[in-house]
């Protein structure tokens, strides 16, 4: 049930025009960070070359590309998530599916692995850049690795915090607005880093962007992917039980 | 079911005890994952990681070491020392890292004779080392060398208008003298007529610019020291050998008259022309890790006569440019070729080793050889020149060779192995043009087909 779910949630996306667009948009940006990251890697690559330590394509051209993607995909994600429950409820077919022999938790997982495949696809498409490198140098494939499982935590969470966000209002666009000011609340909220030193290690640990960070650098942390996991699950527990208060008669 | 006020409101109330569980449920868990967590390093050659080397000192430390980092707030340097330092905290984590931004602490700047941004101070057991290069060889080697050295005696002679180690005038050396005491050395002056004796305590003697003749009883009891294995530092002034003749004839060393002239400081806007800049560096210990170039003013050179058993190495030399200038520095001066002035590159310092007989005084276990440095010029760790460029650095080198503390770790660098990429101009069409141009044109097509057939539907 899952699954047909699923499937249906990703072909009502790919019926829009919207997320034709929003992967156009999104490729055409990255394709410039990328082709320009390319050309400064050229510029200084023969300064580089001699000395110990020496930063390579992935450290300057795909490390970085990554860690804008992380940012345009913030702003996009919640384009793409603000319909999933939101719409439904407002065209009443929420109460159908709700009606219908479904649990609530089988809802809510069809609805998030239907997005979370449009971000998977969206995620091939954007690896293809660094990998189409491999055709001129030998990558390090380490890190391109941790850059790209940072990448799918990240967009996985991003997913399910705009899910829930879309469970809240029969608005899509309030959706969109309000899960985009809480994604970009949690990315600065190690910004407000000097209010004594308890505080900011919790807004230090509560920031999306610091687990990413540390994964795009190479540098496999469990607690990192904890992190994010953590944060799925909450989002989506609270959804289904948003979803279950729904339910209730008022 | 019949839905009473009642039971809305307690499953209200239960929504919400069960939102606050989940909450701090997910709390503890968060908690314990930054507490229980595998670490492992993806990058090619381990890049972000420590060497092996630096892992196996950090075992071999027992308690805390604290990282003071004179950092501002914003900058670049604030990351790059939070990163290079985080590799350190990963593998020993009870390491206290302690942030202070000099503009805001400037007190703490000047007790700790902190020189520029960026300066990690090393503290470890009561001792500290200063760094001021961000990559593991430096810090690595500073911890070595806080971590290895125990009590230190370093011994100033006095007597004989030396150059005094807690004096403030401008050719004193207070300003080294502290800077050794906050490296955990123990500074002391030393007077033979009242000793009697050099303390066989002592790790390192110091003869800094004697301005009259030592005795001739105190230069035995000097040369007794040597031939007992004892290490000395004897800077040399022009024109003064300090009475010390027999000592000099003893390693074997003779100061060349008249005083280094080099013509290259003017270029460097230095107006006195006999400031010797030394601006390569041979690879001993002393001075191997040396970056920056070092300034020697009014300084003497040195001749080799070796003949005992010493092991003799040129420590700093002068550049080609130079000569030994016997006349007054005034009015034009050049090298005279046919006089006794010697032209350059010119030896300033000497470094002598000499490995002792087993047993002998070598007792303690850890002193195998005896080392022995003679520099043709005191001023350049003086008040007032030792905050030129790396003379202090050179200084405390010297300090810690002279004294066996030399140990070096030398890091491996681990370069990326992508560090040139050759595209073909298929492959660079393919992913210029194709990127950029081609797989957005196509998706936005896509959505307008997908567009067009719904509403004409």
């Amino acid at each position: 049930m899952i699954r047909v779910i699923a499937a249906r949630e990703l072909k009502t996306l790919f019926l829009s025009p919207l997320a034709w667009s929003i992967l156009g948009v999104v490729q055409l940006l990255l394709a410039y960070l990328f082709l320009s990251q390319i050309d400064l890697f050229m510029t200084y690559a023969p300064q580089l070359a001699g000395r110990p330590n020496a930063p390579g394509v992935t450290d300057i051209v795909i490390t970085p590309l990554l860690g804008n993607t992380g940012v345009i995909l913030l702003l996009i994600a919640p384009l793409i998530t603000m319909r999933a429950l939101s719409e439904e409820s407002r065209s009443r077919t929420l109460n159908l599916l709700m009606s219908s022999p479904v649990s609530m938790t089988e809802i809510v997982l069809g609805k998030y692995l239907g997005l979370l495949g449009f971000f998977l696809i969206l995620l091939a498409m954007i690896s293809l850049m660094p990998l189409s490198l491999m055709a001129g140098t030998e990558l390090d494939t380490g890190k391109l690795a941790s850059g790209l499982l940072g990448l799918a935590l990240l967009l996985a969470a991003f997913t399910a915090a705009g899910l829930f966000m879309s469970s809240l209002t029969d608005q899509p666009t309030v959706a969109a607005v309000s899960s985009f000011g809480l994604l970009l609340l949690l990315w600065i909220i190690d910004w407000a880093g000097n209010s004594g030193a308890g505080v900011s290690e919790l807004f230090r640990y509560l920031s999306l962007v610091r687990h990413y960070e540390s994964l795009l650098k190479g540098l496999f942390d469990s607690s990192d992917v904890v992190y994010y996991l953590l944060f799925i699950l909450t989002f989506l527990v609270l959804t289904v039980q948003r979803l279950d208060a729904r339910r209730m008669p008022h | 079911m019949d839905v009473t006020r009642q039971t809305k409101r307690n499953l209200r109330l239960q929504r919400y005890l069960f939102t606050l569980l989940l909450l701090a449920a997910v709390g503890l868990l968060g908690w314990l994952s930054t507490q229980y967590r595998i670490q492992t390093d993806w990058t090619y050659g381990a890049r972000n990681s420590l060497s092996a080397d630096s892992e196996r000192l950090l075992a071999e430390l027992e308690g805390p070491l604290t990282i003071t980092a004179f950092v501002r707030d914003q900058g670049p340097l604030r990351d790059q020392v939070r990163e290079l330092v985080g590799r350190y905290e990963r593998v020993k984590p009870d390491i206290q890292v302690e942030f202070v931004n000099p503009d805001r602490a400037p007190e703490r700047v000047r007790e700790l004779g902190v020189s520029m941004e960026g300066e990690l101070r090393i503290a470890y057991q009561g001792r500290s080392e200063r760094v001021q290069e961000h990559t593991e060889q430096a810090l690595s080697n500073a911890i070595l060398r806080v971590a290895r050295q125990g009590e230190r005696w370093i011994g100033f002679l006095t007597g004989h208008g030396e150059r005094d180690p807690h004096g403030q005038a401008n050719h004193d050396l207070g300003h080294f003298g502290a800077e050794l005491e906050r490296k955990g050395l123990k500074v002391q002056s030393l007077n033979l007529a009242e000793t009697r004796a050099v303390p066989d305590n002592l790790s390192v003697l110091v003869i800094a610019s004697p301005q009259l003749d030592l005795l001739p009883g105190e230069v035995r009891l000097v040369r007794e020291y040597l031939e007992a294995g004892g290490n000395l530092l004897w800077l040399a002034d022009p024109g003064e050998t300090g009475g010390m003749a027999s000592v000099a004839e003893y390693l074997g060393v003779e100061f060349l008259p008249g005083v280094i002239v080099d013509a290259s400081t003017q270029l460097f806007g230095i107006e006195s022309p006999d400031v010797v800049l030394v601006t390569a560096y041979t690879p001993h210990p002393v001075t191997r890790e040396l970056r920056a170039m070092t300034l020697f003013p009014h300084a003497q050179a040195l001749q080799l006569n070796t003949t005992g058993d010493w092991d003799v190495e040129p420590l700093l030399s002068s550049m080609e440019n130079t000569w030994t200038e016997l006349g007054t520095l005034e009015g034009r001066i050049g090298f005279d070729a046919g006089s006794d002035e010697r032209a350059g590159p010119l030896d300033l310092a000497h470094a002598f080793t000499r490995s002792l007989d087993a047993g002998s005084e070598a007792g303690e276990g850890r002193t195998t050889g005896q080392r022995v440095a003679v520099i043709g010029d005191g001023d350049f760790l003086s008040n007032s020149f030792l905050g030129n460029v790396a003379n202090l650095d050179l200084g405390l080198n010297l300090i810690d060779w002279l004294s066996h503390d030399d140990s070096f770790i030398a890091i491996r660098p681990r370069a990326a192995p992508d560090q040139s990429l050759e595209l073909g101009r298929t492959a660079q069409a393919v992913i210029g043009f194709g990127f950029l141009f081609v797989l957005p044109a196509l998706l936005v097509l896509a959505g307008l087909i997908v567009w067009l057939r719904r509403r004409k539907r």
